[in-house]
């Protein structure tokens, strides 16, 4: 039997254990959190600078890299700038990305649960110009950024969503000179690396000029799932299928 | 040796007296003796200097008069902050809340058990379990005034904003809290002065009220984490909604749960303490028997504690998806690597002490060879569980990997495998548990050989679909992946309830040996001991994760701290402080131990031996 008295054997226990468990509380990552402040944002910085400030946003207060940081969960960014162009038929891609901003709700890509948070209220809360800074570091994930302070979007007193309100940026060569905003999908799925969208280009695939007079809908759809080719259409989800489906019935060769 | 003279004494007294007055007089007179000095002018006229302070002191009781009121936001709490003074004073309201409200529970089934088989060693027991509950109550109320004023001392703002929403609940709350001290001590005070069953009333009755208690101030607590019932600016619309918040169930079914848990653990530590202390086989046995229930609750609390903690937290991602995803993959995700750790030690001392319990029970040794296997499957589930999805790692380490994550370790850190891992860890504890309770135990119904088949398929069934799920979860989208954690839970569910409904038909009649109660090694009642110091401080952590997810927010969302104390601190620091927390809270629970185990004590008045003076001996009343 020990000769240590019970009372300050506990004691030790006591002692030992609660110091373990607060080595494994210093062992993990170490990281304080500041409250996060209201940035001011001169009006005359330049695309590219507002896009480094909504880096800062997005990684920081925005908190949006907490969801979007290449997790099967939370749909990956990474080339959002070329397909937000037609992911909404009719919505040019600042169309889709304040309305996915103020309201992600309104449209969800599938495979993915409703909840993201309306970023301009709070618990996030950003204000309508780190908004647009986010805006413009989300055009640099695969395109350019286009934006500016004086952007107007359907949320900050510009024309609703769809009304063509904003140039689009896309960044693939495959799209033809002033080619439609719709056909962003086509180019983010590279298919335009070997179908041509306008009637000139000859390329090793059938041209997709007027492929919307040649197949109906559902031929579009059995042409696309039973596709050959090193293509990457079978990562794609079936609302994205039907995306294409829609972007294609739509080119019927009339310029 | 020779006394002073009376004499003697009494004139130094009288000189200490008049040195006493002597020198208060010269204090009040010595502006006068010392006239030659003062700034006061002989001829009664003012220095300059003496008069711009008196035009000083008028100038400002003039602006005194007419300063507007204005509402202090914060006080700062000397050294440490408000912050950190206010959650060790909450966190040991809870921590003594949580005690007094759980054995009650318990004490009260275990007194019911009594009564209806006529042991009297069950209502020994239950009262044994009550002794504790008298000092702890008044520390409970104690810390709990104590947080009220430092909130409406460091606070005020945001506590006025509380008052505003919840004052109707105030009332009530008071009254129950009334009734609560009421039904305690006559309960406690009642014992064997009131017939069986008006005692027993009284017992349920604390426990009502108790409850009632506590689903008021989990209303207030979840109403900051998760509002409702108010405005986008704060306000309040409906009182209900305010108090029916998204949380506010949950946290009330995972409170009782842990509570449970919780008291049964530090109950359990107590009679680890008087066991360890005994100077008996008498005390041995009982207070061994009294540890052994302490942690069959906590055991009891334990297994379907992570399920109530599931529901929780998908309450938490229904109210706000940023919420929940600041909880698992952003602040604090590495905090449920620590708490990993703490129930990884809670499964396995739990276990221990129930394997270590088989040695006074003679014929488990024929369930000594499965003991190991049951390690080995617990250290396995216990190392998953604790693994983080990324690993802290150099450019060069990453650049090997080929990520943040390591490539085979990586895919054990993930959703499925942790799920997997948990309801394996539960399953192997209840197997545990059961070959415990069979431990004294040999069937003698004729269907014994199929009853223990059927009870080898259920588990066999449970753990196929737990890890098949597992599996799966791999290959699916997120959301069908979560879907999957509810039939894994499910079936852990129901083979835990089916097997325990055959094991207990199976038992009926069955051939029983006496359970030698003391006669376990003193190394269990360290188990015991290292039971409640680890969930003493897991209670802290979750506390701190609960509250610290609403970030630099007083009520989320709504109502905005701009204290100085508006950051989320590293989980090095919280550990810190949650750690203090456990130790002061240890330091006043061992009071209460002390004080229980002086109680039923008397003073035994020795007859006086020749030339001795009469000693008081303390001797146990039993």
């Amino acid at each position: 039997m020990s000769k240590i008295p019970i009372t300050l054997q506990l004691v030790v226990l006591t002692l030992a254990l609660t110091g373990f468990y607060t080595m494994v509380g210093q062992a993990v990552p170490q990281k304080e959190v500041a409250a996060p402040v209201v940035i001011e944002i001169a009006r005359d910085v330049s695309s590219e600078e507002m896009a480094e400030i909504g880096r800062g946003i997005y990684e920081g207060k925005g908190i949006c890299y907490t969801c979007h940081a290449n997790t099967s969960r939370y749909p990956d960014l990474q080339g959002i700038a070329t397909r937000a162009a037609g992911r909404i038929p009719g919505y040019s891609a600042l169309d889709y990305m304040t309305e996915t901003l103020y309201q992600p709700d309104a449209y969800l890509v599938e495979g993915f649960n409703p909840g993201m948070p309306v970023v301009n209220k709070p618990p996030i809360g950003l204000t309508d110009d780190e908004i647009l800074t986010v805006i413009a570091y989300l055009q640099t994930l695969g395109g350019t950024p286009t934006v500016t302070m004086e952007t107007k979007h359907a949320y900050n007193g510009g024309a609703p969503a769809g009304a063509g309100a904003a140039p689009v940026a896309v960044a693939d060569a495959g799209v033809a000179e002033g080619g439609a905003a719709a056909q962003g999908p086509l180019a983010a799925y590279g298919c335009l690396r070997c179908h041509a969208a306008d009637p000139e280009t000859k390329l090793e695939g059938p041209g997709l000029f007027d492929v919307g007079s040649r197949l109906g809908r559902d031929q579009l759809l059995a042409a696309l799932v039973y596709h050959e080719g090193d293509d990457g259409l079978d990562q794609v989800t079936q609302a994205e299928l039907q995306q294409l489906v829609a972007v294609m019935a739509e080119m019927k060769g009339q310029g | 040796m020779n006394r002073p003279p009376v004499w003697l004494i009494g004139l130094g007294v009288v000189a200490f007296v008049a040195a006493v007055i002597g020198a208060g007089w010269l204090a009040v007179n010595f502006d006068e003796k010392l006239s030659f000095k003062s700034p006061v002018r002989g001829d009664g006229s003012w220095t300059p200097r003496e008069q711009a302070v008196e035009d000083q002191a008028a100038a400002q009781a003039e602006a005194d008069l007419t300063k507007p009121y204005q509402e202090e936001e914060y006080r700062a709490f000397p050294r440490v902050g408000s912050r950190v003074a206010i959650w060790v004073v909450a966190q040991l309201h809870l921590l003594f809340a949580a005690f007094v409200l759980a054995v009650p529970m318990f004490a009260v089934a275990i007194e019911a058990i009594g009564l209806k088989t006529g042991d009297p060693r069950y209502d020994k027991l239950a009262y044994e379990f009550t002794k504790l509950l008298s000092v702890s109550f008044s520390l409970t109320a104690t810390f709990g005034a104590g947080l009220t004023f430092m909130l409406i001392a460091l606070y005020p703002k945001f506590t006025n904003y509380l008052m505003h929403v919840f004052s109707p609940t105030f009332l009530p709350y008071v009254l129950l809290f009334f009734a609560e001290a009421g039904f305690l001590y006559t309960y406690y005070y009642g014992w064997g002065k009131f017939g069986p069953k008006t005692h027993l009333f009284l017992g349920i009755m604390l426990n009502v009220v108790g409850t009632g208690i506590m689903v008021i101030a989990n209303a207030w607590l979840t109403f900051m984490m998760t509002p409702s019932g108010i405005s986008e600016t704060g306000a309040l619309i409906s009182t209900w909604e305010a108090v029916a918040n998204y949380t506010w169930m949950p946290i009330n079914i995972h409170r009782v749960i842990a509570n449970l848990a919780y008291g049964g653990s530090v109950a359990a530590a107590y009679a680890a303490y008087q066991f360890l202390k005994a100077r008996d086989d008498a005390e041995r046995a009982h207070y061994d028997w009294m540890g052994y229930i302490g942690n069959f609750v906590a055991i009891v609390g334990l297994l379907p504690l992570p399920f109530a903690g599931y529901w929780l937290a998908s309450e938490i991602y229904a109210f706000s998806q940023t919420m929940g995803l600041t909880m698992m993959g952003g602040a604090f995700s590495w905090l449920f690597i620590i708490q990993a750790v703490l129930i990884g030690n809670l499964f396995l001392f739990a276990n221990w002490y129930l394997w270590l319990g088989m040695g006074r029970i003679p014929g488990a040794e024929r369930f000594r060879s499965v003991i190991k296997y049951l390690l080995i499957v617990i250290t396995v589930c216990f190392a998953v569980w604790a693994t983080p999805r990324s690993i802290i790692s150099t450019v060069e380490e990453v650049q090997a990997m080929g990520g943040s994550s390591h490539p085979v370790l990586g895919y054990l850190g993930v959703m499925s495998a942790k799920n997997t891992a948990v309801n394996i860890l539960i399953l192997t504890t209840f197997l545990s548990f059961l070959l415990y309770r069979r431990s004294g135990q040999s069937p003698t119904v004729k269907w014994a050989k199929t009853g223990n088949r059927i009870q080898f398929a259920i588990f066999a069934a449970a753990t196929v679909t737990v890890i098949g799920y597992g599996i799966a979860g791999y290959f699916v989208d997120a959301a069908t992946r979560i879907g999957f954690s509810r039939p894994q839970v499910g079936s852990v569910l129901l083979a835990m309830i089916l097997v325990t409904a055959l094991d207990v038909a199976m038992m009926r009649g069955a051939r029983k040996t006496d359970t030698q109660w003391g006669k376990i090694s003193p190394l269990s009642q360290y188990a015991l001991i290292a039971l409640a110091v680890t969930f003493t401080w897991l209670m802290g952590l979750m506390g701190y994760v609960r509250s610290g997810l609403r970030q630099h927010w007083h009520v989320y969302g709504v109502i905005r701290d701009t204290s100085v104390d508006a950051f989320t601190p590293t989980l090095g620091f919280a550990t810190k402080v949650v750690s203090v927390t456990v130790l002061i809270f240890f330091a006043l629970i061992g009071f209460v131990f002390w004080l229980a185990g002086l109680s039923g004590k008397k003073a035994v008045v020795k007859a006086p031996a020749e030339g001795h003076e009469p000693a008081a001996e303390l001797g146990a009343a039993h």
